[in-house]
């Protein structure tokens, strides 16, 4: 199958996938330079990371700590430890809203900040300690990155070397509206990316290097091929979404498909978001773990929209007061950008390391959506799906909650990317259905598995406990032939004597009743 | 006519050579059921695979394939299994044929999966837990402490009772992160075009 078409960007031609082009609104943030958040009074520090995986709190209420240093460590192989994002005092462990579709809570540190912001002695490694690869992964793990495009995988993971690669590939497509953290990165801090580039590409010796950057961010580009000393391709991607999600950056710059199933390090790519590169490049030769991000403020409600430096575990209120949000006029605050960005339920959740954008928007700005109407089958969501499935097919089939059918329509290569509800003239949150869908065939599947366990586990135990009678039964009757062979021959003779004694004394006792009852 | 040259009447012919069809393919039958035979009821395996297995005894059966051995063979009500809720009735009354009923109060009601703990500090190692678990799930051995494989457990709540110091608790399996997902959206009902100006009047 052939995954997209062709188009050409200044003469040179590249291979695009379907996509949308939704109005942007980056301009409102991309204009001004990084700015710092600053220190909140507070800080939320979630125990729980990367897809719920847990951490142990290694801290107790009341003690002091120092900024970087280790705050909880991992119950699970995939865990990555927390570091304290400054200096402080651990006021409290408590059950916190987090930033979650779900507007759930889940236990956190509330850390107080003294403000002092001072630090344990950074541990950077030395030139010859980088080439060693294990060392080197597992630094990025004591620092605790994880992936900072959007789903927060452990980056360690991602790297350890599992095949040759062939190519490595950095994001810095940025193609979700209202985002600009990363082409601010890209802007200011080149040479952190183009230093975290050089490291990774040191131990996982990649055969090819390119960096995918959309053609609207021409500052960006121009600062990564200024600061790029280490030789690497730049390519220039058309501006359309979702061409900065993993697979389809993947196939306009290497032409390789990952096909269903498969990780992109199984076609020998690996690909990083810049802002992970740069924060490789700071835990391993400056030493500091990741414990601030770059955020975009964003939104008609904001008066100072723009890109903060906001270290992990500032609440979004306090980062909305900052850039002077006037928070009466917010209708809806989103975490993420406008396509697959969740909606807050709260504004004191934390911010955490995969938040890459804030959207304080008013009503004006997003208004309630339509009603949904009934599918007309008009088939334009098919027509910008970049995964090529069929949209509208599964949503008739999720509504049914066919999950045969859903699986068979390859529900579960879906990326949620939301390009289908953009453009549906319907307004049917399709994005919606499939997500309900999906974790609905998950569970089920949980629960079969479970089931089959169960069953399993109970059959042997019944075999187990029959087993146990049998043989119980068998030593009992064993014993009991022994101990008839122990009586010898006179001893039975004495009792058959004792019988015979109790016989006659009954009969006699009989007779004795009967003639009293003749009398 | 061939029958009539070896002079015997042709109805006793037909009737003769019926019979030993007869006979024959009744011997294939009858061989048929010995060597083929299903050793187990196919009926039960089907409705076992819908039980959720939890082991419970909630329905009034020593576990999950004693009542779906009830169900195939008594007529038994297909509504006593709490643990398997709303779907587990559904799909039985859809392989069964029968009417989708409401869940049977006395048996309980449909909760969410719990697995058990045991309080380790409280448990003075009588193994009456060990021996009341279904599915093996309680690790431990006389006078030493007790704990639960959450992995394994099924959440029956078997090893409740039996407990003489009443150390064992069930928690939720999930906590709410963990348990929360998508939902399917609820649209407001599918409203053609040109009725939207009503239905906002009616509503």
């Amino acid at each position: 199958m052939i995954w997209g078409s062709q188009r050409r960007i200044n003469g040179v031609p590249i291979m695009v996938t379907p996509g949308i082009h939704p109005p942007l609104h980056k301009d409102e943030t991309r204009l001004t330079p990084i700015r710092p958040a600053g220190l909140p009074p507070r800080l939320i520090l979630p125990l729980n990371q990367y897809d719920m995986t847990s951490t142990a709190s290694q801290v107790t209420i009341g003690q002091k700590v120092l900024k970087w240093e280790y705050l909880a460590t991992p119950n699970t192989k995939i865990g990555l430890p927390l570091c304290s994002p400054t200096s402080g005092t651990v006021i409290d462990i408590v059950e916190h809203a987090i930033a979650h579709p779900s507007g759930h809570s889940t236990p956190c540190i509330v850390l107080e900040c003294d403000g002092e912001d001072s630090a344990i002695d950074p541990t950077p490694l030395t030139d010859s300690q980088q080439d060693d690869p294990q060392r080197v992964i597992e630094h990025i793990r004591q620092a605790g990155i994880v992936g900072m495009g959007g789903a927060g995988f452990p980056t360690p993971l991602k790297m350890l070397p599992r095949r040759e690669l062939d190519y490595f590939i950095i994001n810095g497509a940025e193609c979700e509206p209202y985002i600009t953290a990363d082409e601010a990165l890209m802007r200011e801090r080149a040479q952190q990316i183009m230093a975290g580039i050089a490291i990774v590409a040191r131990i996982l010796r990649p055969q090819k290097i390119i960096v995918g950057i959309e053609d609207n961010k021409p500052q960006a580009i121009s600062a990564m091929h200024a600061a790029n000393d280490i030789n690497v391709e730049i390519v220039i991607l058309p501006t359309q979404y979702p061409a900065g999600s993993e697979r389809q950056i993947i196939y306009s710059l290497t032409k390789r498909e990952v096909v269903s199933g498969k990780l992109p390090i199984d076609c020998g790519v690996l690909c990083h978001s810049v802002a992970t590169l740069a924060a490789i490049h700071r835990a391993v030769q400056l030493g500091e773990p990741l414990t601030e991000r770059i955020v975009t403020i964003a939104g008609g409600t904001v008066a100072q929209a723009g890109n903060y430096d906001v270290h992990y575990g500032t609440p979004v209120d306090y980062v909305l007061t900052v850039a002077q949000c006037d928070r009466k006029r917010i209708t809806r605050l989103i975490s993420g950008g406008a396509m697959m960005g969740f909606t807050l339920h709260n504004d004191r959740v934390p911010i955490l390391k995969t938040t890459n954008c804030i959207i304080a928007a008013d009503k004006a700005e997003m208004p309630a959506p339509p009603p949904p109407q009934p599918c007309i089958r008009c088939g334009i969501c098919a027509e910008v799906c970049p995964v090529h499935l069929s949209p509208q097919q599964l949503f008739w089939y999720a509504q049914s909650q066919n999950d045969e059918e859903l699986e068979r329509h390859s529900l579960f290569d879906c990326i949620e990317c939301g390009a289908c509800a953009y453009v549906c003239p319907s307004k049917i949150p399709l994005v919606q259905y499939y997500r309900a869908a999906k974790a609905g065939i998950k569970r089920k599947k949980n629960n079969a598995r479970k089931a089959e366990q169960s069953r399993r586990r109970f059959e042997f135990h019944q075999q187990r406990i029959q087993l146990l009678t049998e043989q119980r039964d068998k030593e009992r009757q064993e014993r009991r032939r022994s101990r008839m062979k122990e009586i010898s021959s006179t001893d039975q003779d004495l009792l058959t004597q004792a019988i015979q004694r109790t016989q006659t004394k009954k009969t006699s006792a009989e007779r004795n009743a009967q003639d009293e009852v003749c009398d | 006519m061939i029958v009539i040259q070896f002079g015997i009447s042709p109805i006793i012919m037909v009737v003769v050579s019926t019979a030993g069809l007869g006979i024959f393919f009744g011997a294939l039958l009858g061989y048929a059921v010995v060597a083929f035979r299903v050793k187990k009821n196919p009926l039960v395996e089907q409705i076992n695979a819908i039980l959720p297995q939890t082991q419970c005894g909630q329905c009034g059966y020593p576990g999950c394939r004693p009542y779906a051995e009830a169900l195939a063979n008594n007529d038994e009500a297909i509504n006593k299994c709490p643990p398997g809720g709303e779907a587990g009735i559904r799909a039985l009354a859809a392989l069964l044929d029968k009417d989708v009923e409401t869940l049977d109060a006395e048996h309980g009601e449909e909760k969410p999966l719990m697995v058990a703990y045991i309080r380790e500090d409280e448990c003075i190692g009588c193994t009456k837990c060990i021996q009341a678990c279904p599915v093996d799930a309680i690790l431990g051995a006389a006078k030493l402490m007790h704990t639960v494989i959450s992995e394994e457990c099924t959440g029956c709540d078997l090893c409740v009772d039996p407990c003489p110091v009443d150390c064992i608790e069930m928690r939720p399996a999930y906590n709410e992160l963990t348990a929360w997902q998508w939902k399917t959206p609820q649209l407001p009902g599918h409203i053609i075009a040109t009725d939207i100006g009503q239905s906002a009047t009616t509503s």
